[in-house]
């Protein structure tokens, strides 16, 4: 049977090309995320190893909401910690030591200059690797000392003074000296670190004078290290951690590395549709093959080969293509991770880890490439070994029925996925909006054979030339193959039309609440938060002056944070000045006062967590112990401000910035608004991150975002399509091939070249087209449920992106033109003679 | 030059497939008229040329050498384009495997033609044809419901219906059994007794070629016979001849 396998093989290169470049697209997806994954955490790993070197053991206080210690701002260890520690025989020294995110400097230029990593306020410590390139260390509260890296970029000079924001407010400092580490311009690539005196970084960083993020400790020699971790472990009890050097090093990898992860996910996603396209192309090429092969299937059958063998025939087929398309999909893969973590990197300045085979990724690439091969050929596999021996002796295929069985339970999925999406929209459930999705999905594939020949009657009126009227016919010849063509279609535009559902509803909102509900003309905000985990703030004093300003009437600043309300992780919101704040966003109590010093939520958010005036919750903040804090009001739901809204001087101790980080203004009657706009822009010259914006700048750059995020599901569009155009092309070329003798008659009884190519385009558009549609009324459905769900979490809007699916549709149908291009050709410069004789 | 009789010419018509050591003439120097109005038979053995003097004098083929013409049209020099619209608005095919659309039901194949010339049919001619192919009751069906004879009779009325000047069969009643072909040869001879339809029909049935008016022997590319209003036995005979002459030629 091998050689039988083999030999079917090699005579239908085309077909094995068309299926294995599915299999290879896919596999490369996949390789290139684990790729560009294992490389790029390498390489941050690499970096801040080499920066944490000199650490051989450290105590770190235990983040008060768990999980990754570099999402949460450290937490402060006092002088008893470090003496604590010293006594723990084997301890050689320990040093109170700062490092901390939110160390912003601002440049020459007043602004906060780009950073490519974290920015970092440190306290001064040759112990840390730090060495003096010039000047002094840091001595008194008002100097630092700033890294070389970041002399360079701001062009700062020993001797300059500059501002600088901490958890305090813009205040001036002088440099005093410039430093490298190891010879390196900064602690690591793309850092910036600015070290303060030992005293004044626990009050800057840390908020709280004479405190330290970290004890560092050094072992004494002859120490066993892991003995010595346990033996402080031991002694300090579970509220502190004690980690290596090496673990303290991935942790401070962290943000870097969850950048690059979110990349991965990107780029896994993207796989992700990838691989469930190829599944549908696989199953289609598989089945065509059967389907010609079917008489020397029934021959092999009818010369004694069992059904086991038959099917194992096609299953080895599928096997041999799909190790082979997954060694050429994983070398690209390769290739293009390395490439795009060489281009990551070389943006972010860290040096690229060298080469490495990683196992996993191969693991996990050929697994995905000879799976789902072989899980999409085992369908066909198994009609081939139902083959009858005697269909060898048969004159022509019958055409296949879509089954009954399948349509059934097709249409009971559907019904059911329906169903759930209805009443998850109704009752907020998005996990039923997941079921019915998926549910509705698997429903429209099963049902999509059954659909085609109805649906093509339904374009009757629109393919009246009688080119176009065959192609039509033919597009529902062989319902099965064509549905697993507008399958793969289909998947692609679905998602794409899905989340620009959720997108353009979530848009609408926002310029429906900016523009009909916010009482505030201008808006304070950054337009561009840098990669750190510390917010942008602004000046608390410059809110108050801008209160005293003639022209402006109310003035808010606001801040939200994660936090842990009664066990759970949720947003929590705090304003700076309550009265302003309830006159902007029109607060109005339902129950309890409105006031500064006890817990407000609005009305949908008490319901869902069952809360009432007079309650009180345990409320975890980022920093600080857990708190218990009473509810003080339920207001009506607004559309500018809700949630959970804890008292400003919770924000001031418990979040990372004690500073508002946004702001509205509401101007006062009369007041000129391009006025007022000059005279706070010159206020906040202190907060160089912050910007005064109006509302529809607010809108445009909230649309901004959104629109960037439809781009990234349009270049996954983009990629579906691309596989799914391999599909087209080889049903397409298929089709033909099975149809030479009817193209020969067409030709002989005088159907012009252009003609036959106009049939097969019409095949191809009325393929597209379809999976289009059914794609984008999918999507649509899905999202619209997915909206309505959502509509406790603030999107209250219902918009359906009718452009967007208008253009999924016509590009669809260009797809399916381009995709004939080549098989239409072919079909139209066959040979008129040679194909009557192919009869 | 064209005589006003003859739907189709052949002048001293060369065809050669392959070069070198693989070179065939299929044809050599065959000079035929198909007169108007008449059903003409060729006949001959397997491997003769009849299928290449077939296609070529429907303008399926290009020739080496000599002249085709299809009633007043020389065929030399045409376009792909040009031969394309010569046959749909002149010539009918009928061929051994039906060859019809699985898709369209039986009245829709036999309008084929002429929808994608873009003509409307002649209701009246229409009714007549499948009066005559005796369809009535199949118009309906697809080409998988109808049994063989049936589907070569859809494919006359194609053929039939656009009223071509010439009607080119080759063997068409070669996948049939005795009486479904003699079905559709009675059906041919009818559309050329009744209709005045011009009909060239190649064959190895010596009972088929007894429904034609005219009999055409090729041997070795080369035309070595003709007879008028042949029977069955004349047609037989002559085979036999023109075997035992061929057999004399390979013995000497
Ligand atoms: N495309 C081709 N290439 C090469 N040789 C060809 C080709 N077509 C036909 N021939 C040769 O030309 C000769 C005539 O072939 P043709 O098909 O006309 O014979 P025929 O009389 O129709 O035979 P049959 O009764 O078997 O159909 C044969 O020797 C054949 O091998
Ligand atoms: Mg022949």
């Amino acid at each position: 049977m091998l050689r039988a396998t083999l030999k079917s093989l090699l005579s239908r290169k085309l077909r094995l090309v068309l299926s294995a470049l599915s299999i290879v697209l896919a596999v490369m997806f996949v390789a290139a995320a684990l790729v560009l994954q294992d490389t790029l955490n390498r390489s941050f790993d690499a970096a801040y190893r080499s920066a944490f070197d000199g650490v051989q053991l450290q105590v770190i206080g235990s983040s008060p909401l768990g999980g990754d210690a570099s999402a949460t701002p450290p937490v402060p260890l006092d002088e008893t910690v470090v003496t604590a520690v010293s006594k723990v025989p084997g301890v050689a020294a320990a040093r109170g030591e700062v490092r901390a995110d939110g160390a912003r400097i601002i440049g020459r230029d007043g602004k906060v200059p780009d950073a490519d990593g974290q920015r970092v306020g440190v306290s001064w410590s040759d112990a840390s690797g730090a060495t003096l390139k010039e000047g002094r260390a840091p001595a008194a509260a008002d100097e630092i000392v700033i890294n070389a890296g970041l002399a360079e970029k701001t062009g700062y000079r020993v001797g300059d003074t500059a501002g600088v924001l901490t958890t305090r407010p813009n205040q001036t400092f002088t440099i005093v000296g410039i430093a490298t580490y190891a010879g390196r311009d900064d602690l690591v690539n793309g850092e910036q670190t600015i070290s303060f005196a030992p005293r004044t970084a626990g009050e800057l960083m840390l908020g709280k004078a004479g405190s330290y993020s970290s004890v560092d400790i050094s072992v004494a020699a002859g120490t066993d290290t892991g003995t010595l971790k346990a033996d402080v472990q031991g002694v300090l009890g579970r509220e502190l951690v004690v980690r290596t050097g090496d673990e303290a090093a991935d942790d401070a990898a962290g943000p870097a590395r969850s950048t690059s992860s979110s990349i991965t996910r990107i780029l896994l996603g993207f796989s992700g549709v990838a691989v469930l396209v190829g599944a549908f192309l696989i199953a289609n090429a598989f089945s065509i093959v059967v389907t010609q092969r079917t008489k020397e299937l029934a021959l092999l059958r009818a010369l004694g080969a069992n059904r086991g063998q038959v099917r194992r025939s096609v299953l080895l087929e599928a096997l041999i293509v799909s190790v082979l398309s997954s060694i050429v999909g994983f070398a690209l893969g390769l290739l293009i991770g390395r490439a795009a973590a060489s281009a990551l990197g070389g943006s972010t300045g860290v040096p690229i880890a060298g080469f490495r085979l990683p196992v996993a990724a191969l693991l996990v690439s050929f697994l995905v490439g000879i799976g789902v091969t072989l899980i999409s050929a085992l369908v066909p596999a198994r009609r081939a070994s139902r083959v009858a021996p005697v269909a060898a002796m048969r004159q022509a295929l019958p055409t296949e029925r879509p089954g009954k069985v399948r349509t059934i339970v097709g249409a009971v999925l559907f019904g059911l996925g329906v169903a759930a999406l209805v009443a998850g929209a109704a009752g907020g459930a998005v996990g039923a909006i997941g079921v019915g999705g998926v549910a509705t999905f698997v429903g429209i594939v099963l049902l999509t054979p059954a659909l085609v020949r109805p649906a093509t009657g339904l374009i009757r009126g629109l393919t009246r030339s009688t080119p176009a009227r065959l192609g039509r016919l033919n597009a529902a010849r062989n319902p099965q193959r064509a549905a697993l063509t507008v399958v793969s279609l289909m998947i692609g535009v679905m998602l794409v039309t899905l989340v620009s559902t959720i997108l353009t509803s979530y848009r609408s909102t926002v310029t429906q609440t900016v523009q009909d509900n916010l009482n505030a003309e201008l808006i304070i905000y950054s337009s561009s938060a840098g990669p750190g985990t510390t917010p942008p703030s602004i000046d608390p004093s410059a809110l108050q002056k801008m209160r005293q300003e003639p022209g402006v009437a109310a003035a808010a600043g606001f801040s939200y944070e994660t936090a842990r309300v009664d066990g759970k992780d949720q947003l929590v919101y705090a304003w700076d000045d309550v009265d302003q704040m309830s006159r902007i966003a029109s607060v109005r109590a339902l129950s309890g006062t409105i006031g500064t010093d006890r817990v407000m939520v609005n009305e949908s958010t008490a319901k869902s967590m069952g809360l009432a005036v007079g309650d009180r919750t345990n409320v975890q903040l980022v920093r600080g112990p857990e708190v218990q804090l009473e509810v003080g009001a339920i207001f009506a739901d607004t559309r500018v401000v809700d949630g959970f809204v804890v008292p400003w001087s919770q924000a001031g101790t418990g979040f990372r910035s004690p500073q508002p980080s946004q702001a509205y203004v509401q101007l006062a009657d009369g007041a000129t608004q391009a006025d007022v706009r000059n005279r706070i822009s010159t206020l906040l010259a202190g907060s160089p991150e912050v910007d005064v914006h109006d509302r529809s700048e607010l809108i445009d750059d909230n649309a901004q975002a959104l629109n960037m995020i439809i781009s990234i599901v349009q270049v996954l569009l983009a990629i579906a399509m691309i596989i799914a155009i391999l599909g087209v092309v080889n049903t397409l070329v298929l089709s033909i091939l099975e149809r030479v003798g009817e193209l020969g008659m067409l030709r002989a009884v005088g159907m012009y070249r252009r003609e036959v190519r106009r049939m097969i385009v019409t095949e191809s558009v009325v393929m597209s087209v379809l999976g289009a549609v059914l794609g984008v009324v999918l999507g649509a459905g899905v999202g619209l449920a997915a909206v309505r769900a959502f509509n406790d979490q603030g999107i209250t809007d219902v918009a359906i992106p009718w452009p967007l699916m208008l253009v999924y549709v016509v590009a669809s149908a260009i797809v399916g033109v381009l995709a004939a291009l080549a098989p239409a050709g072919r079909a139209a410069k066959l040979d008129v003679l040679t194909a009557v004789r192919a009869v | 030059m064209s005589s006003p009789e003859a739907a189709a010419r052949a002048v001293d018509v060369w065809k050669v497939y392959g070069s070198g050591e693989t070179e065939v003439a299929a044809l050599r120097g065959v000079t035929l008229t198909i007169e108007r109005g008449r059903f003409t038979a060729i006949m001959g053995p397997s491997g003769s040329g009849k299928s290449t003097l077939m296609h070529c004098l429907a303008g399926l083929d290009a020739i080496d050498k000599g002249e085709v013409h299809v009633g007043d049209a020389a065929l030399a020099g045409m376009s792909d384009k040009q031969l394309t619209a010569l046959r749909r608005d002149r010539v009918g095919f009928i061929f051994q495997q039906f060859n019809l659309l699985p898709t369209l039901t039986a009245e829709e194949n036999i309008l084929l033609p002429l929808n994608i010339a873009g003509r409307s049919p002649d209701r009246d001619w229409l009714d007549r044809i499948i009066d005559t192919v005796g369809l009535r009751p199949r118009l309906g069906h697809r080409p998988t419901e109808l049994s063989g004879g049936q589907q070569q009779r859809v494919a006359c009325a194609r053929a039939l219906v656009p009223r071509p000047q010439v009607i080119f069969a080759d063997e068409p009643t070669g996948n049939l059994d005795s009486q479904s072909g003699a079905g559709v040869l009675a059906l041919l001879q009818q559309s050329v007794r009744e209709f005045g339809q011009t009909i060239v029909m190649v064959t190895h049935d010596a009972r088929a070629a007894s429904y034609a008016d005219r009999v055409v022997f090729l041997a070795d590319g080369r035309i070595v016979g003709d007879l008028t209003d042949p029977d069955e036995g004349v047609v037989l005979d002559t085979i036999r001849k023109l075997d035992a002459d061929s057999a004399a030629v390979e013995a000497a």
